[in-house]
């Protein structure tokens, strides 16, 4: 299906998205829910900082806003909270161990939906590719004239529930 | 009011019983009065489930708080409007909710086949409407009553929560619910398909229609939920990853992945299995996130709490996902047609991978979900996933789906030729690429950023020159002036059409997402009165503080005057609030909503004299988000409303 001439034309600003993204970008504002995105509420420990209204999360949230201010990147200010509170108040599985399958997990199943669509369509192509020899005539809106193969089967099912009543 | 409700309430279990035991007679004996007695007998538990909800909802006005659940979740001083939705605000009375909608569902699908010719079909059909609405009932008469009783009288309710008294609330939970229930009647027609072994395209028509209902529904209940989020929970976002939303989130995504495949049914006849796998998957996903939610596995901001329904609902999910299995093997030979594809480039070979980025997408948020589960289950730790790790992992996937979403449209039914597919390609990937151009020259380097916006260009360009070189054609052919041919050519082919307005919604809310997550800004400080806090464009400041009771409340006010560059914009108030019966105060957001951006304020805190510390955040595009939603729900409306002659667009 990519040797086909039409998919070219959106592969190639993919192509140079994929090359801008290389270039080396000046860094985007942090925001406070950019790191509290990460982070549990140390005073609810069940309950994510971003949205929790406690005013244990008001203090977190105001520590992160003084970090930002002090020009700390979110690694440096992710690294603080665990120092103080440990790992649990980390939000996001670790990447790496038996967590990291959380991450991968849904590239190998997207992968492999990819596959087998791919093979169904080349499959189901091909399949085609012998009935065309036999012409498969269409009418005039665009639909198929019924072939041969189609009223054999017409006329088992007509068979089998005959065979039914 | 309350032997009543109770009364009703069994009447109505029996009568669904009933109907599950006729109907079962029915198909077993091959007897159609057999069948219109189960059908009598299912409207007969809809009018009980009725009754028993229009029970409740007397009680909740008439504050007897001697009822558990109305003391649980209402006051004296509640408005009477909140009190009629406490009705659903806890698990009891939405599990009420829940049976009462599904009722009114089966009651529109008897009506609907009242003169069906086909009684063996219906029979089925009724007869898993039947067995669910039992379901529900049973859960309700004999686990999980709203009508219990407390063995005293307390003077006055606990009240409801003050989070859930906005008007949003009220209409998320039904609507929800209503998307949730109306799978149902799709997946009780997939069910009678496969029984009967009729899988041509007429269950598949029928079970289009409340599909793509209850995904307008479903649609309209996380729009509504986003909203209350935003404007509620005073933290600036609008969707938080967290497992009740992504339970309505996962069946979305079935039931999108269905909706497309069910036009490729329609129109070929090919995919049979795959569509009664995709139903059965979104309706088992309904009832799971269900039971995720009600059993208290997961932590979330929705907490139903230890319920003691989960085991029920986990047994039901099983129940159904091994059934659903076992009659999709039984009847896989019925299903199984040819498959052929006249070309490997085609609309149905595209409509396969975005069935698969979809799913993908599903499975990533349901694993995401479950994780802690699993993971405390293989390696003793119970890890948390909280957004950053769902916005990590699902932008991409977000990404490919926009991009497919532009693709397919461009790529015509069955065969699509090398020389269209480049006229159909060129102009709106230029377009595309003027959009990132002009980015990068704005001075914009964040990549998600980037690619999104580029990708929202390409896909509303294939939209807008689609639907423009439909109107030219018909333009030469007709006569018609450009402009009054437009709306016509829209309500001609409205399937399509509503398609692509959901499309160019989805663009819309691409936009809003992206622009307010990628391009936020905050800020915050601790103001006296007459001092400023800038943030963005804007510059706020503190004019006055008052105090005063409202309804249920006490509301402190911190009045604002809003600048940008000097120029004077408005007023604006932004309040804590302390109602009856809450322990802590709520934060009221101040809203400037603008084409632009949004102006979000809040004030997490009041110190002495007066003295306030206030949040801002400028959320640019942010309003596209919701418009864009808008606009799917009316795509969606438009698609289904029926054409009256069917013909093949051309």
């Amino acid at each position: 299906m990519n040797r086909s001439i039409g998919l070219k034309k959106p592969l190639f600003p993919l192509l140079l998205l994929l090359l801008l993204l290389s270039l080396p970008a000046p860094a985007v504002a942090l925001t406070e829910v950019e790191v509290s995105n990460h982070l549990m509420c140390y005073a609810c420990p069940e309950d994510q900082l971003s949205v929790c209204n406690c005013g244990g999360a008001q203090e977190m949230k105001d520590t992160i806003h003084r970090m930002i201010g002090e020009g700390k990147t979110k690694q440096e200010i992710l690294d603080y909270f665990v120092a103080r509170y440990g790992e649990a108040i980390i939000s996001t599985p670790p990447q790496k161990g038996f967590a990291l399958t959380a991450y991968i997990a849904p590239y190998v199943g997207l992968g492999a939906g990819v596959i087998v669509a791919f093979l169904l369509v080349m499959r189901w192509a091909r399949s085609s590719g012998k009935e065309s020899e036999s012409e498969v005539s269409t009418t005039d809106n665009g639909e198929p004239a019924i072939d041969a193969a189609a009223r054999e089967r017409v006329a088992q099912e007509l068979a089998r529930l005959e065979k039914e009543e | 009011m309350v032997v009543f409700g109770n009364l009703s309430q069994f009447a109505a279990l029996a009568f669904s019983l009933l109907a599950l035991v006729l109907t079962l007679l029915g198909v077993m004996r091959n007897d159609a009065r057999l069948a219109r007695g189960g059908a009598r007998a299912l409207l007969s538990a809809a009018a009980f489930t009725t009754l028993a909800s229009i029970a409740l909802a007397g009680l909740f006005l008439s504050d007897n708080f001697q009822v558990e659940y109305v003391a649980s979740y209402s006051d004296r001083a509640l408005p009477i409007f909140y009190k009629l939705t406490a009705f659903w605000a806890g698990q009891k009375g939405s599990l009420l909710f829940w049976a009462w909608t599904l009722s009114f569902c089966a009651v529109l699908t008897v009506y609907s086949n009242r003169r069906d010719a086909d009684p063996r079909t219906t029979s089925y059909v009724y007869l898993v409407l039947a067995g669910t609405l039992s379901f529900f009932l049973f859960l309700l008469c004999a686990v999980t009553s709203p009508f219990e009783l407390l063995s005293f009288t307390p003077a006055d309710g606990q009240g409801l929560n003050p989070m859930l008294q906005n008007p949003g609330m009220v209409f998320h939970p039904p609507t929800l619910f209503l998307g949730y229930v109306g799978f149902t009647v799709p997946f009780a027609y997939a069910v009678a398909a496969m029984v009967t072994g009729r899988s041509d395209a007429g269950w598949i028509r029928k079970a289009r229609v409340w599909n793509v209902l209850s995904w307008i529904f479903l649609t309209i209940g996380i729009i509504l939920g986003g909203q209350w989020a935003y404007v509620e929970l005073g933290w600036g976002g609008f969707w938080a990853w967290d497992p009740v939303e992504n339970a309505s989130f996962i069946p979305w995504l079935a039931s999108t992945a269905f909706i497309h495949t069910a036009i490729i049914q329609e129109r070929r006849g090919i995919m049979k299995v795959w569509n009664m796998v995709l139903i059965l998957l979104t309706f088992t996903l309904c009832i799971f996130g269900t039971y995720l939610v009600r059993s208290g596995v997961l932590q979330s901001v929705h907490d139903f709490g230890a319920t003691g329904l989960g085991g029920y609902f986990l047994a039901f999910t099983i129940v159904t996902l091994l059934g659903g299995i076992y009659l999709i093997a039984e009847s896989y030979h019925d299903l199984k047609t040819p498959h052929v594809l006249e070309s490997y480039l085609s609309r149905e070979s595209t409509f396969l991978f975005n069935n698969v980025i979809l799913l993908a997408l599903a499975f990533a948020t349901l694993f995401g979900t479950v994780f802690p589960i699993i993971s405390e289950a293989f390696t003793g730790n119970k890890v948390t996933v909280g957004p950053a790790f769902f916005n990590m992992v699902n932008t991409p996937l977000f990404l490919l789906l926009l991009l497919i979403t532009g693709i397919c449209p461009l790529i015509g039914w069955r065969k699509a030729s090398a020389s269209n597919l480049r006229r159909n390609f060129l102009r709106p990937a230029i377009f595309g690429l003027v959009v990132l151009a002009l980015l990068l020259g704005f001075g914009i380097r964040h990549p998600y950023a980037l690619i999104a916006f580029s990708l929202c260009g390409f896909v509303a360009a294939t939209i807008v020159l689609e639907f423009v070189a439909a109107l030219r054609s018909r333009d030469k052919q007709s006569g018609e002036s450009f402009w009054s041919a437009g709306p016509k050519l829209l309500w001609r082919l409205r399937r399509r059409y509503g398609g692509h307005l959901v499309h160019f919604g989805l663009v819309l809310m691409v936009v809003g997402i992206t622009g307010s997550t990628a391009f936020k800004q905050q800020a915050q400080g601790t103001l006296k009165r007459g001092e400023t806090l800038q943030v963005g464009r804007y510059e706020l400041r503190y004019d006055d503080f008052n105090v005063y009771n409202k309804f249920n409340r006490t509301i402190y006010g911190a009045q604002l005057s809003v600048f940008n560059g000097g120029e004077p914009l408005g007023i604006l108030e932004t309040q804590r609030r302390v109602y009856v019966n809450a322990e802590q105060p709520t934060t009221e957001v101040a809203l400037r909503t603008t084409l632009r951006d949004d102006l979000y304020v809040t004030m997490p805190g009041i110190g002495r004299n007066e003295e306030i510390t206030l949040k801002a955040a400028v959320n640019p595009l942010l309003v596209w988000g919701w418009i864009g939603g808008a606009l799917m729900v009316v795509g969606g409306v438009v698609a289904i409303i029926p054409e009256r002659k069917r013909r093949i667009a051309s």
